[in-house]
């Protein structure tokens, strides 16, 4: 198990945690660069869903068996622990699918009209676009040429009383974290409802917000299993939202004509949920919290460094976002090739002939991707088990590449 | 009885008339009882003429009476139906669950017994004009049924009219209408006292006074189910003036089992009960020793109880307390998991030590003192004020006074503490568990 001794050995001492780490892809050890897509799965997490189904296996708040209320205590356990890490109470937090259906429920659930204005981040991931581009009309906050968000532009946006604000914290793409605190408190000021998307800044301990009215993330980004998903709605925010679905656990009372909406944060959890993936989400917090936010996000910081400076070392790579020094980064990176069209190749030949995993595409985010290239990215994602060798590695291994890739200049 | 009068200097708390009625409630056992009669447990002495018989009685524990509810744990011709029969749950969970029958009537003796420690105490309870009492604690379930305020007062009203109050099985996210709920209750059943979770309680008053409201009036609270901290009894006592507050340890099964003085220190009710407070291997702890309570009911001939480990851990001495009582002096030091174990210090620390060193706060709601690592102890609190720079660095002193210098401590200003999975939140919590009974007996 981890010891938490050291910040700089930070992948040293985890690695044995993560079981599929032990995996060999054709003799190669291998090295995971997909965190901003999902994370590995550290064995308490995985024995955590095991001891659900072997040893709990029941439905919640559905009765007095000692196995549903075991089910009950746990599941509402992982809600305080999920509150106290991201620094609301308990009963401010929904368990969801993922962070879309989070931003999804509140897109839907605010009432919202086409006559209503929402901002949203250019460099946001499509999850915090689209709905609410259904709902409402959506606006982008630009970002400047370096790929910073543009305060001056975003202020004067505000001036047209947008109804709510949606500001990615980190983005999927370029790994830069926006001044959401500042810009959260911009929009307040300004009458906005606020949501931050912070499935990317979550898994390095980056939340506990002021004037952020809800925010969302993802256990299976920060350790957790899929399918699991957290809406935190502070100060009485969750009452504002419409439930979008009703049925079993959303209601306290029913007759033939009328019922009666269970409080926040259960009238929005409707039927069963993922009580296992809950369980493993709470195994996944603990892990993180005995690690530590300061150590994760020391790590986070020198892996991002290590990628920038090893991504301006090579001039045929260009980098969407800022990497220069003062830069608030994750260690998320992503890159252009020079004279190569095809970086779905690219990304294959890194798995298969270096066991390096990592992502070509648009990321969900392609208003961005296309304004910086009329290519996809390859994007290098880096979390607590990469260290700065293996980041190394993959760009001595793109070196490689590059050179049989190419097009001839 | 010469040998009482020894052991009675040698242990405290040791009183000869509970363990000769500890004795009867045993050989009622064997011969009533099903679960003592059963083939293959080990049934002890045939004949117990003192104490060293009584120690080879074999200790029983929670999970033999759970899992013998009812039929085994009864004696032969009872049942639960019977008039002034209380059937008694518990906030546990899992092995922690509780299910126990007890005569109404042998509860209120033994509240009585233990309440002569504490006279204006015992006059505001059973000398109440209503005789009435009232419960707000997290809900025994954690089901949101429980803590619904569309549940109505009736539902919530146990056989012997204690009105258990909405609550939510996480205290600092109660919503405001479910507290609301709670006050209004509460001066509806208008109890002559109110039985009570320190920190929950304390959130009420706290929430109630944030909306411009007085607290319902009541005659005495008693503070049980975890341990009362300065900041939340100074929040009480803010708020209910009047109300004679003291602490209390209650159980599930046994009811009463000590109470706090005029004087503030805590007396054991050793006359309703056998209490035997023992340590490593079974050895009776002596005087100011850490050790598990294990308990023999006294004249209970409807399920008897016998060398039940209660898991609660405490300290017994045997020097009289200056309030008079002749309740021997203890301290209840919480159970397993709710005690510090920090290199260099022999002893564990408990929330006791704990809320001393933390003291009187005004400038702090509530806060939480955690240990995941034995080297590691991480202190979190909800402060009242903006700046928190003083108020973190004395904690923060304090407390190295208390731990030492081979304890790394962090301090951090929270919004929320959340509570445990029996929806308490404990000042002191540890996953270094502590279990003096298990120890084995020093060589």
């Amino acid at each position: 198990m981890i010891d938490t001794e050291s910040v700089t050995d930070l992948p040293r001492r985890v690695r044995a945690d993560f079981p599929i780490l032990g995996r060999r892809v054709d003799g190669r050890d291998l090295v995971y660069l997909d965190n901003a897509a999902t994370t590995l799965k550290p064995r308490p997490v995985v024995d955590e869903l095991t001891r659900y189904y072997t040893e709990v296996s029941a439905n919640i708040h559905r009765g007095k068996h000692r196995l549903s209320e075991t089910a009950s205590a746990d599941f509402e356990a992982v809600r305080r622990q999920v509150a106290h890490f991201a620094g609301v109470r308990g009963d401010e937090v929904v368990f969801t699918l993922n962070t879309t259906e989070a931003l999804n429920l509140v897109a839907s659930g605010l009432g919202l009209g086409s006559g209503d204005v929402v901002l949203v981040p250019f460099d946001g991931h499509h999850s915090n676009a689209l709905p609410w581009r259904r709902h409402a009309r959506a606006r982008h906050i630009p970002v400047d040429g370096s790929g910073r968000v543009d305060l001056e532009a975003y202020e004067k946006l505000l001036r047209g009383r947008p109804r709510v604000v949606a500001l990615s914290h980190c983005s999927n793409v370029t790994g830069v974290y926006a001044p959401v605190q500042k810009m959260a408190t911009m929009a307040k000021e300004a009458g906005a409802v606020t949501v931050v998307d912070a499935a990317q800044s979550a898994p390095h301990g980056r939340l506990h917000f002021d004037d952020v009215d809800f925010f969302a993330f993802s256990a299976h980004k920060m350790l957790g299993p899929t399918g699991v998903g957290v809406l935190c709605g502070a100060d009485g925010a969750l009452s504002l939202l419409d439930p979008p679905n009703l049925g079993g656990g959303t209601v306290d009372w029913v007759d033939t004509e009328r019922y009666q909406l269970r409080r926040p944060p259960h009238r929005l959890e409707a039927g069963t949920p993922n009580i296992g993936g809950v369980y493993g989400l709470g195994a996944a917090i603990a892990y993180l919290d005995r690690i530590g936010a300061a150590a994760l996000a020391a790590h986070d910081r020198a892996l991002a460094r290590r990628q920038a400076a090893e991504a301006l070392a090579r001039p045929y790579l260009r980098v969407l976002g800022p990497v220069s020094p003062s830069a608030d980064r994750s260690a998320t990176i992503s890159l252009a090739i020079r004279g190569v069209r095809n970086l779905r190749e690219v990304a294959r030949i890194l798995s298969d002939s270096y066991g390096i995993m990592c992502r070509s595409g648009h990321m969900c985010a392609q208003p961005l991707v296309d304004s910086f290239t009329d290519n996809e990215v390859l994007r290098i994602s880096a979390y607590l088990y990469n260290d700065e060798g293996q980041v190394a590695r993959v760009f001595a291994a793109l070196d490689e590449i590059v050179e049989t890739v190419a097009a001839p200049a | 009885m010469a040998e009482y009068s020894v052991l009675q200097r040698r242990r405290p708390a040791f009183d000869a008339d509970a363990f000769e009625g500890a004795v009867a409630d045993f050989e009622f056992a064997r011969a009533r009882v099903p679960f003592f009669r059963r083939e293959g447990r080990e049934q002890g002495p045939a004949r117990i003429d003192g104490p060293a018989d009584w120690a080879r009685v074999p200790l029983t524990r929670r999970a033999d009476y759970r899992a013998d509810f009812p039929r085994g744990v009864l004696a032969r011709g009872r049942t639960l139906g019977e008039p002034g029969t209380l059937v008694q749950g518990s906030g546990g969970v899992g092995d922690d669950r509780v299910a126990t029958a007890v005569r109404a009537v042998l509860l209120a003796a033994r509240r009585a017994v233990t309440l002569a420690a504490h006279p204006p105490l015992r006059d505001a309870i059973l000398g109440g004009a209503s005789g009435r009492s009232a419960r707000y604690t997290a809900p025994e379930c954690s089901g949101v049924e429980c803590a619904s305020p569309y549940t109505p007062m009736e539902r919530r009203t146990l056989g012997d009219g204690t009105l258990v109050l909405p609550s939510t099985p996480d205290p600092l996210a109660a919503p405001d209408a479910l507290l609301g709920r709670a006050a209004d209750e509460l001066r509806a059943h208008a109890p002559a006292w109110l039985e009570a979770d320190a920190t929950a309680l304390a959130f009420l008053l706290r929430r109630l006074a944030a909306a411009g409201r007085e607290a319902p009036p009541v005659g005495a609270i008693v503070l049980t189910y975890t341990p009362a901290t300065r900041v939340a009894r100074r929040r009480i006592a803010e708020h209910c003036g009047p109300a004679v507050v003291a602490e209390a340890v209650t159980m599930s099964e046994f009811g009463w089992l000590a109470v706090e003085c005029p004087r503030g220190l805590t007396h054991l009710n050793n006359r309703s009960y056998f209490v035997e407070p023992l340590a490593g291997g079974g050895r009776p702890a002596a005087p100011g020793e850490l050790a598990e309570m294990v308990v023999t009911s006294v004249g209970d001939r409807l399920s008897p109880h016998i060398r039940y480990r209660t898991g609660d851990l405490y300290r017994v001495w045997d020097e009289p307390c200056p309030c008079g009582s002749d309740l021997p002096l203890c301290r209840f030091e919480g159970r397993s998991g709710t005690l510090l174990t920090v290199p260099g210090r022999p002893a564990p620390i408990g929330a006791r030590d704990v809320d001393r060193a933390v003291g009187d706060c005004p400038e702090l709601d509530v806060y939480q003192v955690s240990q995941h690592r034995e080297d590691e102890v991480r202190v979190e609190y909800v402060p009242n004020v903006k700046d928190t720079r003083a108020l973190e660095d004395g904690l923060v002193e304090r407390l190295r006074a208390l731990l030492g210098e081979r304890v790394r401590l962090t301090a951090s200003a929270v919004r929320y503490l959340p509570a445990g999975p029996d929806g308490r939140l404990r000042p002191c919590v540890s996953d270094l568990p502590v279990r003096p009974l298990d120890q084995e007996r020093p060589a």
